[in-house]
């Protein structure tokens, strides 16, 4: 796929229920009550399931897979953590195309909730760019 | 107290299996409908060639090198943040490879209680590198007792 600089794309996540219960079968964490059990989340003072950092990049790592279209041509991928994630809450995940070169594509990365609050800063990807052609990976 | 001199660049094998069905079940999690990263035929129909998985390694394995670390330093798992997180990829993540993946802490600093450290952790096959990643988080000591 061509991408272009100022070439923009963007997804809506809205985090249910199951997702925090699934992700810990998957990584095999069930030890961080915080991030499954709701009644303690909210004994932390928290307003609901913190839902777990590696869920959200994990999340905001699928939307740039589906952006790009080719997971091979990933090279780098950056986040700093702004705000805390909440189960039913939006994030509004936008990528845009930033920068060209020969040789890779950044990938700017801007995500907030329904709030319009930022969940992260400076998050950004760097792909193989594959303009030119497919990839050769081998 | 941590005892910096034991914790700091020791190096740490991380193991958590990157099978078939552990993709499947990050994958639900995530809603993630790309059928490529676990299904060989989707794979090829896609010219992908073999099935991949960055996602999954940031969500299985990434997670299971992180919560390491905090086990490590006996800091309690629901005062553990992370602030930064970086990951370089130089090859592919496939299941079903016996990668050696190893972490250590490189950074620790202790403020007013707090713990603040640095994680790298990187993944090779078998000398060559895969993936390396950089995490960067704080948090607060169980209470003893």
């Amino acid at each position: 796929m061509a991408l272009k600089v100022g070439e923009k794309f963007t997804y809506s996540e809205r985090i249910d229920e199951s997702q925090p219960l699934l992700y810990a079968a998957a990584a095999g964490e069930y030890f961080t009550p915080r991030h499954i059990d709701s009644n303690y989340a909210r004994s932390l003072g928290y307003p609901d399931i913190l839902i777990d950092g590696f869920l959200t990049m994990g999340l905001v790592s699928k939307a740039v897979v589906t952006a790009i279209e080719d997971p091979r041509l990933l090279l780098e991928f950056h986040l700093k953590y702004k705000a805390p994630v909440f189960v039913k809450d939006t994030l509004d995940i936008s990528i845009e195309v930033a920068q060209e070169t020969e040789k890779t594509i950044m990938l700017k990365i801007d995500v907030q909730n329904q709030e319009g609050q930022k969940v992260f800063d400076s998050g950004y990807a760097v792909i193989r760019n594959s303009n030119g052609g497919p990839p050769n990976m081998d | 107290m941590i005892k910096f001199d034991k914790v700091m660049n020791k190096a740490y094998t991380i193991r958590r299996d990157l099978c078939k069905s552990k993709i499947i079940e990050f994958c639900l999690s995530t809603h993630d409908t790309n059928t490529f990263y676990f299904d060989e035929l989707d794979a090829s129909n896609s010219r992908m060639d073999r099935v991949m998985a960055p996602p999954a390694y940031i969500g299985i394995l990434g997670k299971k090198a992180w919560s390491g670390f905090y086990k490590e330093l006996n800091l309690d798992p629901n005062f553990v943040l992370m602030t930064k997180f970086h990951v370089k990829y130089y090859d592919i993540i496939k299941p079903h490879v016996d990668y050696l993946t190893e972490a250590r802490i490189v950074k620790l600093t202790e403020k007013e209680k707090y713990y603040f450290f640095e994680i790298h952790h990187k993944v090779t096959y078998p000398h060559q590198k895969i993936v390396d990643t950089l995490y960067i988080g704080l948090g607060y000591p169980k209470s003893e007792g």
